[in-house]
């Protein structure tokens, strides 16, 4: 009960916002957003707030990413990727298969513009915690692996415009799943080709583990 | 007292993109090589790291990378009558240091010359007659061909991963390159950079007049590429600091991304940082180099013995080095005599500031240090010169490396340096204006040389490299045709306010043009008209190769770097095939 | 970002949002770096007429206007300070041998003074002369600022030594450098000037956007300081 009070809640928040501006076609599309994050859609789209919640945290467990605060442009374009399989992911392509254009692009929106409270981190030890802020800032020669965030931002808080997206805050168990996406193949990335190829198991972990704990600026 | 160090095989002078890979070659033969940098080793991680890289005030305009000028400046004047002074900071060009050399700041604009550039004189004489040159040009031809030199450039593009794409492969025409280009035998190892909006905008136009746009070659990677040496370079993300900085994300095609790592694991070779090399050392007949002299941090000095010196310090120091060594006879303008520092030449850059509408959203700082679209219908001798008086030509390139905004904050003419109006004009038309490169033949001139001055003098105590040098008129000639041709396309583009702006003379040292500095140490046929022969050998020493950009008899119009790693790869090859079998003059 | 895309759907979307204001914002102000420099009160270098020369020259040279900041309130005087008090003003990024002879003006700068002598001597030389008449430069109302600078943008004036052009185009450069250079060296406060062109700064991963031609581009920019770490990094009086 509590759960969907707080739903509601932020729903509501979300539309408030929404519906401040004089364009109609906005506010139409909010509508729209809420409908299939909370019911999905009837051409196979599962309601987004199952797995991610309706604040876009998902349950906190690494298996689904945040959502919140995410560039809308890097959210869409993931939509497009998995419907069309060029991210491969057999959960999400009937998902996002289950949206048109204009779906994809408000549920973006709407996640986009959500700021949830993360779920706390377990503590991380600091040795593993100083590695992972090295590579993270600086990188590593011996693998010729530049600075995650001379892409992902200070703190990897993303580029919301280009569409890189923000690591800052994000579980690190989903990050640590995705660079292995990207060295086995499932997810293609001409940038992260190599740096998921040559990070070792322990690095990954050690970025993994920093970025979750980077503070992440609060989305307007 | 120098310390005389134990013997090696070879001593090379700069580790450069030169020293890199010739060191390589001959440790991998079995050699043992030293390789003497006089600045400091770095490296990608973290040397190169952003945000802290992204300094523009650091690297654009301090000059962080460039060869300290408070140890080692030179002097500069226009011409012989005038006295020579110091180039106390540097700005027209900017000669690098450090491990890699310009390799690591450069911008990665990798072009091959033309079939003519190599029989150059012989190729002017026979379609224009004598006459077109004005007396005072020196045009040479090199005494080695394109097609000798066509598997070494491939070579050096295969290590580089040089993207773009072919427009002549083995003669034939293939759409989508340059068709002006020299033939290459296969295509390109990547696919080409992104195109800009402004190269978008100027294709379209270039294309309406009639001309032949396709997109610079570019040694930053646009994906992820393993070369041939094992080593994999990433893509780059038009970061928009490309010249003048290194690359953080492994993109730039930089000694210390395409070759170093490899050379560095090699036992044969080792490498010695802060060595600042004095002089190639001689034996008693002056016609054989027994090692060189040089210093470290601490001020000790040492004599490295070595049966083989390459000298690949960059073409400036290159020349310098002889002179200071006396390998060569020095040149005399005068007389005409002598070779050493004869056919100084440079790039003879100009520009089209292009001012579009405040709808045009360029976004310049987005780009790679090769991005652009070019045209080549007005290079070299791509076009007929008959009637024009003349020679020489440029190509004409749309596109940014970068809008980084101390350099870049372009106002139309007739904006105030300052005040009110000045700021007003920068923030209206710094997203909405590109600026053409016209980059253009630099041709020989018996007055523009190199040699060592008499007066002012470096750390270590040894006389400045002087340069003389102003822009002949047939340079002044030529880029006032081309750039009005290249303004043409700027009005085709839509442009509110085009501004041709040909390079006129005297040179300058104040604003910066080009680093693309030739000649000096020429490659030739004849001793008497050159300091190498077609090998890059010293006609004088043969024990000593210099290879550089100083072996230019003149200078195309297109960026050295490409030709240099054709050269470097060549003058690799005869050392392992000609000169290590029978050490001695290779002709 | 670099996956096989659907290109017209990619640009169906930016279509809806043609002009992409990014909605990430920073944590807050760039760290303290320089401690008590923040403020833009250093005391390095400067005395108290040399700065008040300074503030209202650059502020001449890039006023302030209703939109947008000028040079002063930028801390270009803080840069210039912290530049004089550091390595490129001792001269140590200068070749700095004799002799010392007057050249062509395409063989550049050949004065003896290093730059902190060079400001020193012009500023005291301009100072001089205002007080001569009773004066003070930056008491003068702004028509007259300008007259003023524009005659020693000429050359017409000996100041102690320095052509008047020369300690202008020096002035002028250095007022730049301040206006547009990374927040780090103490001016571009805010990266006010930044944001007056829209340039956004030391983050700069464009692979995804530089071919969406003719899309605005709007990003809060960011600085060498808006890495956390940077506090740990050697003040910039030390930075060449």
């Amino acid at each position: 009960m509590f759960v969907l009070v707080v739903a509601g809640i932020i729903v509501a928040s979300y539309l408030a916002a929404q519906t401040g501006t004089p364009n109609k076609s906005i506010s139409n599309k909010s509508q729209m957003a809420v409908r299939i994050v909370a019911e999905g859609t009837t051409r196979g789209a599962v309601a987004c707030a199952r797995c991610h919640g309706f604040d876009g945290a998902s349950d906190g467990s690494g298996a689904f990413p945040r959502l919140d605060g995410q560039s809308p442009q890097y959210l869409a374009e993931q939509l497009r990727h998995f419907a069309s399989g060029a991210r491969q992911n057999a959960l999400m392509q009937p998902i996002a298969k289950g949206l048109n254009d204009d779906e994809i692009d408000a549920v973006a929106q709407y996640y986009a513009s959500l700021h949830a409270v993360p779920f706390p981190s377990r503590p991380v030890p600091a040795q593993l915690r100083d590695r992972g802020k090295q590579v993270a800032e600086v990188g590593d020669l011996s693998v010729r692996v530049q600075a995650c965030e001379s892409c992902h931002g200070p703190n990897g808080e993303g580029e919301p415009i280009s569409g890189v997206p923000y690591l800052g805050g994000q579980y690190s168990h989903y990050i640590s799943v995705q660079i292995q996406m990207f060295r086995q193949g499932y997810r293609k990335s001409q940038q992260m080709f190599v740096p998921a190829h040559n990070l070792n198991e322990q690095d990954v972990l050690a970025v993994a583990d920093y970025f979750e704990q980077a503070s992440r600026p609060a989305v307007k | 007292m120098p310390q005389k160090l134990k013997e090696v095989d070879v001593a090379v002078i700069g580790v450069g993109f030169a020293g890199s890979i010739l060191a390589k070659e001959l440790a991998a033969s079995g050699l043992k090589v030293v390789g003497l940098e006089r600045g400091d080793s770095r490296h990608s991680v973290p040397d190169f790291q952003a945000p802290a890289i992204h300094d523009e005030l650091k690297y654009s305009i301090r000059k962080g990378m460039m060869q300290d000028v408070t140890r080692e400046a030179m002097t500069f004047r226009n011409h012989h009558r005038e006295v020579a002074l110091p180039m106390r900071q540097w700005e027209a060009f900017l000669p690098g240091t450090g491990l890699g050399g310009c390799g690591v700041h450069w911008n990665g604009q990798a072009w091959r010359y033309q079939e003519a550039d190599f029989i150059y004189k012989t190729h002017i004489e026979k379609r224009y007659g004598k006459k077109i040159l004005d007396p005072d040009l020196r045009i040479q031809d090199w005494g080695v061909t394109y097609q000798e030199l066509e598997p070494y450039y491939d070579r050096f593009e295969h290590l580089l991963g040089v993207c773009g794409k072919a427009g002549n492969l083995n003669g034939k025409i293939v759409s989508g390159g340059n068709p002006l280009e020299a033939p290459r035998s296969r295509e390109y190892p990547n696919p080409p950079m992104k195109e800009q909006y402004s190269g978008a905008l100027f294709r379209k136009a270039a294309l309406e007049l009639g001309y032949h746009p396709f997109l610079q070659p570019s040694a930053n990677t646009t994906r992820p590429y393993t070369n041939p040496e094992g080593l994999t370079l990433n893509p780059c993300v038009y970061c928009g600091f490309c010249e003048r900085y290194g690359c953080e994300h492994f993109a730039k095609a930089s000694p210390q991304t395409v070759i170093l790592p490899v050379l560095m694991k090699n036992p044969n070779f080792e490498l010695r940082t802060e060595s600042q090399v004095l002089r190639i050392n001689l034996d008693c007949t002056g016609k054989k180099a027994t090692g060189v002299s040089y210093m470290d941090a601490q001020g000790r000095e040492f004599e490295q013995p070595a049966s083989l010196v390459l000298l690949t310090a960059f073409a400036l120091n290159d020349v310098r080095m002889l002179l200071l060594s006396g390998i060569g006879k020095p040149y005399d303008p005068t007389t005409e005599t002598g070779v050493v520092g004869r056919n100084y030449a440079y790039q003879t850059q100009s520009y089209v500031p292009t001012f579009l509408g405040e709808d045009v959203h360029l976004n310049s700082y987005m780009a790679g240090g090769a991005s652009g679209t070019v045209i080549d219908d007005f290079s070299v001798d791509n076009f007929d010169h008959s009637s024009l008086g003349f020679i020489g030509g440029c190509y004409v390139l749309c596109g940014s490396t970068g809008a980084r905004p101390v350099e870049f904050h372009p106002t139309p003419p007739g904006t105030p340096r300052w005040g009110r109006k000045w700021k007003a004009a920068v923030r209206r038309h710094y997203n909405h204006t590109a600026i053409f490169n016209l980059s253009g033949t630099s041709t020989s001139m018996r007055g523009n040389h190199l040699d060592l001055d008499p007066t002012y003098r470096d750390a270590w105590g040894l006389p400045l490299l002087r340069i003389t040098f102003d822009f002949p008129d047939n340079d002044v000639r030529m880029s006032r045709f081309v750039t009005h041709k290249a303004s043409e396309i700027a009005r085709r583009m839509g442009a509110k306010i085009v501004v041709d702006s040909p390079r006129t003379g005297p040179f300058t040292t104040t604003s910066y043009q080009s680093t693309h500095n030739t000649g000096g140490a020429v490659i030739g046929a004849d001793p008497s008209t050159s300091v190498v022969n077609r090998y890059c050998q010293s006609w004088d020493v043969p024990n000593v190769f210099v290879v550089g950009a100083c072996n230019y008899p003149q200078n195309s119009s297109y960026n050295p770097t490409g030709t240099l790693g054709a050269l470097i790869y060549w003058t690799a090859d005869a050392l392992k095939t000609r000169y290590l079998k029978r050490p001695g003059p290779l002709v | 970002m670099g996956e096989g895309t659907n290109s017209n759907s990619r640009r169906t979307f930016l279509r809806s949002t043609l002009v992409l204001i990014s909605t990430a914002t920073l944590a807050g102000e760039a760290p303290a770096l320089l401690g008590n420099l923040r403020t833009g009160e250093t005391h390095r270098f400067l005395n108290e007429s040399e700065r008040r020369f300074l503030l209202a020259a650059v502020d001449r040279l890039i006023p302030p206007d209703e939109r947008w900041p000028g040079a002063a309130e930028a801390g270009v005087v803080n840069y210039i300070e912290l530049q004089m008090a550091g390595p490129w003003g001792r001269g140590e990024m200068l070749y700095r041998h004799g002799p010392f002879r007057k050249g062509t003006p395409m063989q550049g700068y050949q004065l003896e003074y290093t730059p902190a002598e060079l400001f020193r001597r012009s500023i005291l030389a301009i100072n001089a002369h205002f007080t001569s008449q009773a004066k003070s430069f930056d008491q003068l109302p702004a028509e007259e600022k300008d007259a003023y600078l524009s005659s020693l943008e000429k050359g017409d004036i000996d100041l102690e030594g320095v052509p008047s052009n020369t300690f202008f185009d020096f002035l002028l450069q250095h007022t730049v450098e301040g206006f547009f250079s990374d927040p780090i060296y103490g001016g571009n406060k805010n990266k006010i000037a930044w944001k007056m062109i829209g340039f956004p700064g030391a983050y700069a991963d464009y692979y995804d956007l530089i071919d969406k031609h003719g899309v605005e581009f709007h990003r809060e920019p960011l600085s060498i300081a808006d890495r956390p770490s940077y506090q740990s990094m050697m003040p910039s009086t030390e930075r060449k």
